[in-house]
């Protein structure tokens, strides 16, 4: 049995080796004709056509950017990451301002910058705040 | 490059290396379309390749290292193949006499009618065949392996290998009998 295994696997190399193939014994001679067969529907050498092959690499590269491409997000894009940072510093100017202006002027003016004046002075340095943490995130 | 394993090369395409996932792709894009070959219609083979490997493409997150990546793949050629008769069945409402001659017309600029004959003969005794059987012949055929090969793959020893191969092709024959 072992010599039968090992002719036919022998015919098969040689069939798909193209190489001529040694007589065989009658219990193999059929079978010969069904890995014949088989060749003509799976040949190991068959590949695809090269525009397949070209539209295939250009449908996988599109499909590989799609899953794999990291997505920006807003705080990410090094555009919205410069705008933070300009923004900060606006703010922060805007609030040293507001804060100087008392101390610079006319003393009586410093009652009427008042209650709200402080609150928006918070409320812009918070922001200002939020801004540069948005940015030095972006940067980490 | 060095030569680095499938199941490498997988990792780093896990991690988002497009280099990585290329080379497998180059690696298995042969042996993928033979597979498909045997199995579906000449002109429907190039479709169901494209399909696969945007299947990988799309699920290669999930691919576990425990198993051999070629597993993991031809477990993928095997779903896409299952899924285009699932969807053949649906169009053709289960007649199966008309989706052959369908078939058999469609190929027939690029085989004579003889060689659509045993094409489709093969193919229908193939698709009964047991698996580990299946596996052998595409092993050889599709996959382009030396019995070698296929030994130190399948962790078995060559006279194994060749036993089974053996057995195998009876039973394309029987099937064929069958079939015809």
């Amino acid at each position: 049995m072992a010599e039968l295994d090992e002719e036919l696997a022998e015919a098969t190399d040689d069939l798909l080796g193209g190489r001529v193939l040694k007589p065989l014994s009658e219990d193999n001679r059929e079978l010969v004709g069904v890995v014949r067969q088989l060749y003509i529907v799976i040949d190991p050498k068959n590949t695809p056509s090269a525009e397949f092959r070209r539209r295939l690499d250009n449908r996988l590269n599109s499909e590989w950017d799609r899953q794999y491409a990291p997505k920006l997000r807003l705080v990410d894009r090094p555009a919205a990451r410069v705008l933070a940072l300009a923004a900060a510093v606006v703010l922060v100017l805007a609030a040293v301002l507001m804060l100087a202006v008392p101390s610079s002027s006319n003393q009586l003016n410093a009652t009427a910058i008042g209650f709200g004046n402080v609150a928006a002075v918070m409320i812009l340095a918070l922001v200002a705040l939020v801004g540069a943490f948005l940015y030095w995130r972006g940067h980490r | 490059m060095n030569f680095q394993s499938d199941e490498l090369l997988a990792k780093r395409a896990q991690a988002g290396d497009k280099e990585a996932f290329f080379a497998l792709y180059n690696r298995y894009l042969n042996k993928v379309y033979n597979r498909v070959k045997s199995k579906i219609p000449l002109q429907e083979a190039e479709d169901v390749t494209q399909d696969v490997f945007i299947a990988v493409a799309r699920s290669l997150k999930g691919y576990k290292q425990e198993a051999r990546f070629n597993t993991w793949l031809y477990t993928i050629v095997n779903r896409q193949i299952a899924d285009f008769y699932r969807r053949r069945g649906r169009r053709s409402s289960g007649q199966e006499n008309e989706v052959d001659l369908e078939v058999g017309e469609s190929v027939a600029s690029v085989l004579d009618s003889q060689e659509i004959d045993q094409k489709l003969q093969i193919q229908r005794a193939l698709d009964t065949l047991p698996e580990h059987y299946q596996e052998i012949i595409l092993m050889r055929f599709a996959d382009g392996l030396t019995f070698n090969e296929i030994a130190e793959e399948r962790q078995q020893s060559l006279e194994a290998i060749k036993s089974l191969y053996r057995r195998a092709i009876q039973a394309v024959r029987a099937a064929m009998n069958e079939v015809s």
